[in-house]
C-alpha cells in the first residue's frame, strides 16, 4: 500500500524515472540502462494507472528504454561507422536534465507560492474608480451592449461577496431555488407599470443574494431578447438606463 | 511639482488599484517626467518597512500595494473569499517551463515534460498564472503561451529577470561528471 500512495505522486514518465535515477545515486552520465529499465517496469506494473493517455505516455517511455537496451547490446554496429559514434543513452540524458532542472524549479516555485499566498492584494474596488483605472487603459475596447452590462454585474456580485454576511447560511442545507427567472420577468414587469424608465441598479435590492441577482439578471436578459425593454448608456461611464419600449415596438 | 506632491498622489493612487500601475501610466496621469516618478515610487516603497501592514510591491514596470504577509492569519478571518488553493505539481512544473521557455508552444511544454499536458495548462490560464501571447509561424499555427503579471505576483518576482538562474537547479551531485 505504502507503494500506492508513493506512486500517485509522480506526474510523468519522467518523474519516475528521475526518481528512480535519484533513489539509487546514478550518475546520469553513465547510466545502468538494463537496471533502470527493469526498475522503471517494475514500478509501472505497481502502479494503477486508470487514465489510458497518461498509461500510453509510461508505456512510450519503457518502450524507448527497451529501445535503448537493445542497442546496446549491439555494440558492432557503432564500431563501423566511427562517424556516428553516439551513444544511444544521449538524448535520454539530455532530456533528462533539461525536464530535472524544472522538476527542480517546481519545488521552489512551490515553497515560494506558500509564502506569497499570505501576501495579499486589494481585489475589488468601488465602481467610480473601477472608470479611472480603464482611462488609463487607453486603448480599451468598448462594447456596449455587452460589456456595459456584463460590468454591472460583475461589479453588483463584487460588492456582494465584500459584504456577504448571509454567506454560511447558503451551505446548511440544499433548498430549492428561491429565486426563478419567471419570477423575476414578473417583477420587472410589474416594475414597468409605474415606471417607464429605470436605472439599472434599481432592479437589484441591497440585501439580494447572489442567486436572486443572478436570476434578476437571466430575467432582464430575457426581456432585453423578446423585445420589452431597452437597455440605453448616453455616456460611456453613465448609469445603465433601462426602459420600456413602446407598445407597438413589441416584436412577436 | 516638488515630490512630497508626487508621492502623495502616487499613495492615492496605488491604494485605490487593484492592479499594477506602472510608471508610464503615472506620467502620463501626473504629467510629470518618468524619472521623478520612479524616485518617488521607490522613496515610497521604502518608507513601507516591514513594521508596516501594508507594502509596496513591484511587479514588472507597475507597483501595487499588498498586505504584509505577517498578518494573513488576521486577513484570512476577516476576508471569508481569500482562496488559498495550491497548484500541483504537475502545474508547477508546467509553470516552471513557461515562465523560463517562454514564448513556448504546448508541445514544446510536452517535450520537455514527456507528458501530455493540456488539462494543466488549461487549469493554468484559468488561474490567470498564463496567457496566450501568439502563434507560431509553423504548420498547424500553434498557439504561445506566456506567464503574467499574476505569476509574478503569486510568486513574488518582481520582474521575470528576477527569476533565479535555471543552471543553478541541477543536481549537481547527480551530474558531476557532466561539465567536462
Amino acid at each position: 500500500m505504502d507503494y500506492l500512495i508513493e506512486v500517485e505522486q509522480f506526474s510523468g514518465p519522467f518523474d519516475l524515472l528521475f526518481h528512480l535515477i535519484e533513489k539509487n545515486e546514478i550518475n546520469l552520465h553513465d547510466l545502468p540502462i538494463s537496471e533502470i529499465t527493469s526498475q522503471y517496469i517494475e514500478q509501472l506494473n505497481l502502479m494503477e494507472i486508470i487514465d489510458l493517455d497518461d498509461l500510453s505516455e509510461f508505456m512510450l517511455l519503457a518502450a524507448t528504454l527497451l529501445e535503448i537496451k537493445s542497442k546496446m547490446l549491439l555494440p558492432e554496429k557503432y564500431d563501423k561507422d566511427p562517424e556516428s559514434k553516439e551513444d544511444p543513452r544521449d538524448e535520454l540524458v539530455q532530456k533528462l536534465i533539461e525536464y530535472s532542472k524544472f522538476k527542480n524549479l517546481s519545488l521552489m516555485f512551490d515553497k515560494r507560492e506558500h509564502a506569497y499566498s499570505k501576501v495579499i492584494y486589494r481585489k475589488n474596488m468601488p465602481s467610480d474608480v473601477l472608470n479611472l483605472t480603464t482611462k488609463l487603459h487607453q486603448d480599451i475596447d468598448f462594447d456596449f451592449s455587452e460589456n456595459a452590462l456584463i460590468n454591472a454585474l460583475a461589479e453588483l456580485l463584487s460588492k456582494l461577496d465584500s459584504i456577504d454576511h448571509n454567506r454560511k447560511k447558503y451551505f446548511d442545507q440544499i433548498k430549492p431555488d428561491a429565486w426563478t427567472v419567471e419570477d423575476k420577468i414578473g417583477h420587472i414587469r410589474n416594475l414597468f407599470v409605474d415606471h417607464t424608465t429605470m436605472a439599472f441598479e434599481k432592479l437589484f435590492h441591497p440585501d439580494s443574494t447572489r442567486g436572486e441577482i443572478i436570476a434578476t439578471f437571466l430575467a432582464l436578459l430575457e426581456l432585453i431578447r423578446t423585445g420589452e425593454i431597452k437597455v440605453l448608456q448616453k455616456h460611456i461611464f453613465d448609469s445603465i438606463q433601462i426602459t420600456k419600449s413602446e407598445a407597438g415596438e413589441i416584436l412577436i | 511639482m516638488n515630490n512630497q506632491e508626487v508621492k502623495s498622489i502616487l499613495e492615492s493612487v496605488l491604494f485605490i488599484s487593484t492592479e499594477p500601475v506602472t510608471v508610464n501610466q503615472f506620467s502620463r496621469l501626473l504629467e510629470v517626467g518618468k524619472n521623478q516618478i520612479s524616485d518617488c515610487l521607490e522613496e515610497l516603497k521604502n518608507s513601507y518597512s516591514e513594521q508596516r501592514g501594508i507594502r509596496l510591491v513591484s511587479v514588472n514596470d507597475g507597483y501595487q500595494f499588498s498586505t504584509n504577509s505577517c498578518n494573513y492569519f488576521y486577513i484570512e478571518r476577516f476576508c471569508k473569499n481569500i482562496n488559498l488553493k495550491k497548484l500541483s505539481q504537475q502545474a508547477l512544473e508546467v509553470l516552471s517551463i513557461v515562465a523560463y521557455k517562454q514564448p513556448i508552444t504546448k508541445g514544446g511544454i510536452e517535450m520537455i515534460r514527456g507528458v501530455q499536458s493540456s488539462g494543466v495548462v488549461n487549469t493554468l490560464l484559468e488561474k490567470g498564472f498564463i496567457k496566450i501571447t501568439g502563434q507560431l509561424d509553423k504548420i498547424g499555427r500553434p498557439l504561445l503561451y506566456g506567464t503574467t503579471d499574476n505569476f509574478l505576483k503569486a510568486f513574488g518576482f518582481a520582474s521575470l529577470e528576477d527569476l533565479p538562474d535555471i543552471n543553478s537547479f541541477q543536481n549537481a551531485d547527480l551530474f558531476m561528471n557532466l561539465k567536462e
